[in-house]
């Protein structure tokens, strides 16, 4: 049997089923402003999104290999591609381009031209520290966390916040190898 | 697989492991563990053929030939014991990413191994062949002081044709 | 078959031949060794208790991956053996077969591994375990109310595995 090599990202996306881009929209911005109502401080929002992102993340990689036929993620490199290019698009329907590398290899970008998190959405002069597509960083963490990488996810550019696109820096802390995982008396 | 201008990896190593009467049959609950106890039993008995002829690379040392067959002991106790039906005699063929591993294990239990190219065939043959040659030029061999390492002159030479009159047999079909 | 809105399952199902009773038993652990699902079709012999017999299997499975990254004959450089390894680092094995079963394996780069236990004449079944994969992203992981590494109690999930490990060949 010949390895099969993964699928595009357009592939998977022509394949999947989808929901009217604008409920979805909505849907998120509906739960962003009740975070904000519930928990007050901007920065617990931005805490809450990124753990709800972690915790969709975590689920969402099975699904992302099932379909994708990726079968290893070793490199740091090539999974920051295969992120950017299969996984946004599969999931997003947009493309995110990685760029930024740092000189060894565990840190990168990776650069959003379009979002449909914020289609419609101001920033009011209240929530100038709201991480408005935290969620995201929190997706990206929790997926690469379940193949055994460990990292640290911040925004460098946000587009509510002016700046021309969406980047968000992903830095490699560890690669966790896998140990044998019982005590040996029991 | 590729016909005609096939490479054929043929790696050959008879391991002989004394039977041993303690607990080395009753694996604990952890795998890991009993791989290393029965390690520590085992010595010396290993014999290797021929590997770096056969274009394997990285050949093993001692060492690591000993700490694979003792592990390889082990899984083969450990898989006789996960059977789902009763009768089982342990693993006959593994199939891994880069090769296939061929087990014969012989009623007194020295067992024989071929790593060869996924989806050779006809390596049961070659094995039991190579048994014959065991029981030919070591065990018949006055010389040869049971469960120590084989070196005879005489099973060397007829193991390098076995194998090349295979590899022969092969590339002809 | 039908699936919530007719999500496509990839790959679609394979092809089997004739159909019978080949499967003995199905586990699915995770990479922590919890074992998630354990599904037991025909097994006449028992030789341990549930919770050894999980950590046994898991153990063969462990031990024998280090075995085969370490006999690896087309790699030169290999670590020593038992080194703990990054997932998918290192040559892995998809299965074995002894006289009275055949047990195929596959492991997903998020630590999911999936070991069916067949009659010892079933073909290669790497497809199916890519199906069944595919089954328990659909059933479990997109299951809202499952909490990610415990043990899978999903109905939906548990008949319509018994169905499709009935058509393997």
């Amino acid at each position: 049997m010949p390895p099969v090599g993964p699928r595009s990202g357009d592939a998977i996306f022509a394949n999947v089923e989808r929901v009217n881009a604008e409920l979805f929209t909505l849907t998120y911005g509906a739960i962003v402003r009740q975070l904000l109502t519930d928990l007050e401080e901007v920065e617990e929002v931005n805490k809450q999104l990124d753990q709800m992102g972690y915790n969709i993340g975590i689920r969402l990689i099975d699904e992302f290999l099932a379909k994708s036929n990726v079968s290893r993620c070793v490199d740091f490199k090539e999974t920051a591609e295969v992120i950017a290019k299969i996984g946004f698009k599969m999931f997003l329907g947009v493309t995110a381009s990685v760029t930024n590398w740092d000189a060894d290899g565990t840190c990168c970008s990776i650069v959003l031209e379009d979002n449909p998190l914020v289609d419609f959405v101001e920033l009011p002069d209240t929530c100038q520290g709201l991480y408005y597509c935290n969620i995201l960083s929190g997706v990206v963490r929790g997926a690469l966390e379940m193949v055994s990488m460990k990292t640290e996810i911040s925004w460098i550019r946000d587009m509510l916040r002016g700046d021309d696109a969406f980047e968000l820096q992903v830095k490699l802390l560890k690669q966790v190898p896998e140990e044998y995982p019982y005590k040996d008396d029991e | 697989m590729r016909f005609g201008s096939r490479r054929i990896r043929t790696c050959v190593f008879a391991l002989n492991i004394r039977q041993v009467s303690n607990d080395s049959r009753k694996p604990t609950g952890s795998g890991f563990r009993t791989v290393f106890r029965v390690g520590l039993i085992y010595s010396g008995f290993i014999f290797e053929s021929g590997l770096k002829d056969y274009g394997s690379s990285g050949r093993m040392d001692t060492n690591d030939s000993l700490r694979v067959a003792s592990l390889w002991h082990s899984m083969h106790a450990i898989s006789q014991q996960l059977s789902p039906i009763s009768g089982c005699f342990g693993i006959e063929l593994l199939q891994a990413d880069t090769f296939d591993l061929h087990c014969f294990q012989s009623l007194t239990g020295t067992k024989f191994f071929v790593v060869c190219e996924p989806g050779t065939q006809h390596m049961e043959g070659l094995l039991k062949h190579i048994y014959e040659l065991y029981t030919d030029y070591v065990l018949k061999n006055p010389f040869y002081e049971m469960e120590m390492p084989i070196r005879c002159e005489l099973f060397d030479i007829n193991l390098t044709q076995a194998i090349q009159k295979d590899r022969v047999a092969l590339l002809a079909r | 078959m039908q699936f919530f809105g007719g999500t496509e399952i990839s790959p679609s199902l394979p092809a089997s031949t004739a159909s019978g009773n080949n499967g003995h038993m199905m586990y699915v652990f995770n990479r922590n060794g919890v074992c998630l699902l354990y599904r037991e079709w025909n097994r006449p012999l028992h030789t341990l208790n549930q919770q050894q017999d999980h950590k046994l299997m898991f153990g063969l499975l462990f031990s024998l991956k280090s075995l085969t990254a370490k006999m690896d004959p087309t790699t030169p450089d290999k670590a020593n053996l038992g080194v703990p390894q990054l997932p998918g680092q290192g040559c892995s094995f998809h299965s074995f077969r002894t006289n009275t079963y055949k047990l195929t394996f596959m492991e997903s780069p998020s630590g999911i591994k999936i070991i069916l236990v067949t009659h010892p004449r079933t073909g290669d079944l790497r497809e199916s375990l890519k199906y069944i994969y595919n089954l328990y992203v659909e059933y479990v992981v997109k299951n809202p109310l499952y909490t990610p590494g415990t043990p899978i109690r999903c109905e939906l999930f548990n008949t319509t595995l018994d169905q499709y490990v009935r058509s393997i060949s």
